[in-house]
């Protein structure tokens, strides 16, 4: 049905794709796999005609592929339904399966009457259970997932992908997803099934194709290979920088979790980091790392369980009690939720500890002479390239924002705890090494250092100690010495042993 | 930030009172005119600098204008009751500030959309103040000491102009100088990131809520000395020109931030153009146009111009 030979796309001098080969088959379930930065997004995106590919061609259905954007790709049959639901919350199944179609007419007005039959006819015909009356926005995520692909599978549907469709889902939720798949597939649908989740793969798919750096590294019939054997082509060669900094002296304890939930329907975790550590949280996106530092920093107010500082137990909620316990954070998104950007240097490199730059010690009132000598210090020790210290943060290079971000905390009394999510994300090389050597110092000076990380080489090069997530669990605890790119990867796409708890309804899920 | 953009607004102002100047010597351009002008424009100055702090905020506050015309009539009815000057001021202010305080509790705690919440504020409070008056304009027995700060003269300068200049400096200390304003710049500026950082939204919401509605009270006590009465819609007016004036503000000193100077800037030239286009004997109605243009014209020269830098 979809054939794709040769695609080769570059991102100014990064090579996203390198001559991907895939075979999609009418009638089939097919896996794409790959590890965090392996080619998959950008897969999806020239096949749903966001990206356009370099070189080499697609066929769908017998005929050139080649679409210019989302809607092209649309008419030609190929429909996506990414991960963050797309679905308009005030609207219900059937209206939202109209957004950005024609609306079916009577007398120029629309026929809402012809809409329901229509979306109420396929509903059945794909034994579907979904209620038509009610706004999406009041359907757990199950169900907005199926309106989802019922919206998809409006016209004439011959290729469906579904990007991580069980990622948010309960056990019960994702077993019945997985029925409609093979249901789908049944009606002569080819699916194209992208999942973390090895054991699901097993589960519903009949061939698969892996990518690893972006090219295509292997591909079968699911029956025809294991677990293992995707994993080792998952993972490659085995990696050779491993760590080479020698290991700081680990001290006492500082951050303990017990029984900690990011929110009462995710799984407990129990984690002691020590002084002196570099603990690296690895796990694939929708995992929980960035959660689960957030909620470290009491940024979220549904987590529960025991969280403490150097023995003294702080409340579940409340990001000042962190910062006056020692405790730091370096968000993952410098543009959304890190920096200002249309603020100055100035203000935002002194912002998380303005009370240090007062005039007089006892009124709230800032001294920009100190503000501006702390800033020139704090950011002269970091090696960060700047004009002047009100221009707008936005002038400078991600690197330069990123070191920015990590070196304000570190004004005065040295944090005990550093937590970094994503620390060297969209950083030039250069940087990503001096971001590197700076979470070495920390450490070296007694400081936990928590990161959490997409990056397999940069778990690998800069962690002391290896956590990786899966679904919300912790699935591997070890020192970096014993494990390799295949257990990170193993315990990554690892299948839960025990049943996830029962997830309730949740109103208002999707975005 | 180039010379254009951080002074542009100000040379328009000078290019405003050049203009009414040329046109009309003798009555414009003299200089009781323009100290006029500096009384004129100072309760709105006043106003719009209380803006300016829910504006740092990323948010609006509805209420101010039912906030001047409330703090003349409990003022005024105060005084009926037989207070004397400075619990009079006092519980003005306070109750001012409250109003402004509790509207950003609500909006900060619980998430609501400030436009909404300081829009029913504004309207209980402009009930309350019809109650309270019962709808019609309050005389009482206004001290004389209390009339005194609305009009006359220290120094050769009107009382009035020094209340604005005293609230312009309030103004840019708190935003400037001071971790409160600061950290409502930051939140302004963007909430999450803010919030990560540390500042905690609450309470530094509530502030940047009360000190707007504080200074709207300010301006409506001294609206009532100076016309020794009190109307309970007299200060409604004051609305859209305050935050038109604060959004000239923007406008200039600062790469399109919030800042006091501008907003006095801003105040200004609302003030010369209603003054200017008065004494050239142009009806109100064209007044509003052309002050309407201004402001669209200020922003829209610095947004193109924002682009292209």
């Amino acid at each position: 049905m979809l054939d794709i030979e040769g695609l080769t796309k570059r991102f100014g001098g990064v090579v996203a794709l390198d001559d991907v080969h895939m075979h999609v088959a009418a009638g089939r379930v097919h896996a794409l796999l790959g590890e965090n930065g392996a080619g998959k997004s950008t897969l999806l995106k020239c096949l749903s005609g966001v990206h356009r590919p370099d070189t080499g061609r697609m066929r769908l259905a017998e005929r050139d592929f080649a679409p210019r954007n989302p809607r092209e790709a649309e008419a030609a049959g190929l429909r996506s339904v990414h991960q963050e639901l797309n679905l308009v919350p005030g609207f219900t199944a059937c209206e939202n399966a109209y957004v950005g179609r024609p609306y079916p007419r009577r007398f120029g007005r629309v026929d809402w009457r012809a809409m329901r039959t229509r979306f109420a006819a396929l509903r059945d015909a794909h034994r579907l259970d979904l209620d038509l009356d009610i706004p999406v926005g009041r359907l757990s995520v199950a169900k907005c997932q199926i309106a989802e692909i019922l919206r998809a599978l409006m016209g004439e549907a011959r290729v469906l992908v579904l990007d991580e469709p069980t990622a948010s889902l309960s056990e019960d939720e994702a077993a019945t997803l997985r029925r409609i798949v093979r249901d789908l597939a049944a009606h002569g649908c080819a699916i194209i099934f992208v999942s973390h989740r090895l054991d699901e793969v097993f589960a519903v798919a009949d061939d698969y194709t892996v990518l690893r750096n972006g090219g295509t590294v292997g591909a079968g019939r699911v029956a025809d290979t294991t677990r293992d054997e995707v994993v080792a082509l998952m993972a490659g060669a085995e990696f050779t920088h491993k760590r080479h900094v020698d290991a700081p002296r680990i001290g006492a304890p500082v951050l303990e979790l017990a029984d900690f939930r990011v929110s009462p329907v995710r799984p407990p975790i129990d984690l002691t980091v020590r002084a002196g550590e570099i603990v690296g949280l690895y796990g694939v996106i929708g995992s929980g790392r960035s959660s689960l530092l957030k909620s470290i920093w009491g940024a979220h107010s549904l987590a529960r369980g025991r969280v403490a500082l150097g023995g003294t137990a702080l409340p579940q909620a409340g990001i000042a009690a962190r910062i006056r316990a020692g405790v730091a954070y370096v968000s993952e998104d410098r543009r959304s939720t890190g920096l200002i950007m249309h603020h100055s240097i100035l203000d935002n490199a002194i912002l998380p500890r303005l009370a240090r730059y007062r005039a007089t010690p006892r009124l709230p009132v800032v001294s920009w002479r100190a503000a501006r000598a702390g800033a020139r210090q704090a950011l002269s020790g970091l090696n960060v390239k700047y004009g002047r210290l009100g221009e707008r943060i936005s002038t400078l290079s991600g690197g330069n924002q990123q070191k920015i971000m990590i070196g304000r905390w570190l004004a005065g009394a040295r944090p005990r705890l550093v937590l970094l999510d994503e620390p060297t994300r969209g950083v030039d090389v250069r940087s990503k090494a001096e971001i590197h050597a700076l979470c070495n110092r920390l450490a070296t000076e007694g400081a936990a250092v928590v990161f959490a990380t997409s990056d397999l080489e940069e778990l690998l090069m800069l962690a002391g100690r290896v956590v990786v997530l899966a679904q919300g669990a912790v699935t591997l605890d070890a020192p970096n010495s014993a494990v390799t790119r295949q257990s990170v990867l193993d315990a990554t796409f690892h299948a839960l042993a025990r049943p996830l708890p029962q997830q309730t309804d949740q109103p208002g899920a999707p975005k | 930030m180039s010379f254009s953009t951080r002074y542009g607004t100000l040379i328009g102002l000078f290019a405003i009172v050049a203009l009414f100047s040329v046109l009309s010597p003798g009555a414009f351009a003299k200089g009781s005119n323009l100290i006029n002008i500096t009384q004129q424009m100072s309760l709105l100055a006043i106003v719009a600098l209380g803006a300016t702090f829910v504006m740092s905020l990323a948010e609006f506050d509805l209420s101010v204008g039912a906030v001047v015309s409330m703090a003349g009539i409990v003022s005024v009815s105060l005084f009926g009751a037989g207070w004397s000057i400075l619990p009079v001021v006092l519980v003005t202010l306070a109750a001012g500030l409250a109003v402004g305080a509790l509207s950003g509790l609500l909006i900060a705690t619980y998430r609501m959309p400030s436009f909404i919440v300081t829009l029913a504020m504004g309207t209980i409070v402009g009930g309350v103040t019809f109650w309270i008056s019962d709808g019609a304009t309050l005389f009482g027995q206004i001290p004389v000491g209390f009339r005194d700060l609305g009009r006359g003269y220290l120094a050769g300068v009107p009382v009035l102009t020094l209340w604005a200049l005293g609230a312009t400096l309030f103004a840019a200390f708190m935003l400037d100088h001071t971790e409160l304003g600061r950290r409502i710049l930051a939140i302004g500026g963007n909430r999450e990131a803010a919030r990560l950082t540390g500042v905690r939204i609450v309470p530094n919401s509530i502030w940047a809520f009360g000190l707007c509605t504080f200074l709207a009270a300010l301006a409506g006590l001294l609206l009532t000395a100076r016309l020794g009465s009190a109307h309970p819609t007299g200060g409604n007016g004051f609305l859209l020109q305050a935050y038109a004036a604060a959004f000239l503000g923007m406008t200039a000193f600062r790469d399109g931030q919030t800042n006091a100077l501008g907003t006095l800037l801003g105040a200004a030239i609302i003030a010369v153009v209603a003054n200017g286009l008065t004494i050239l004997g142009v009806p109100n109605y064209l007044q509003d146009i052309f002050t309407g243009l201004i402001i669209i014209g200020a922003v829209l020269v610095r947004n193109i111009g924002g682009r292209s830098a």
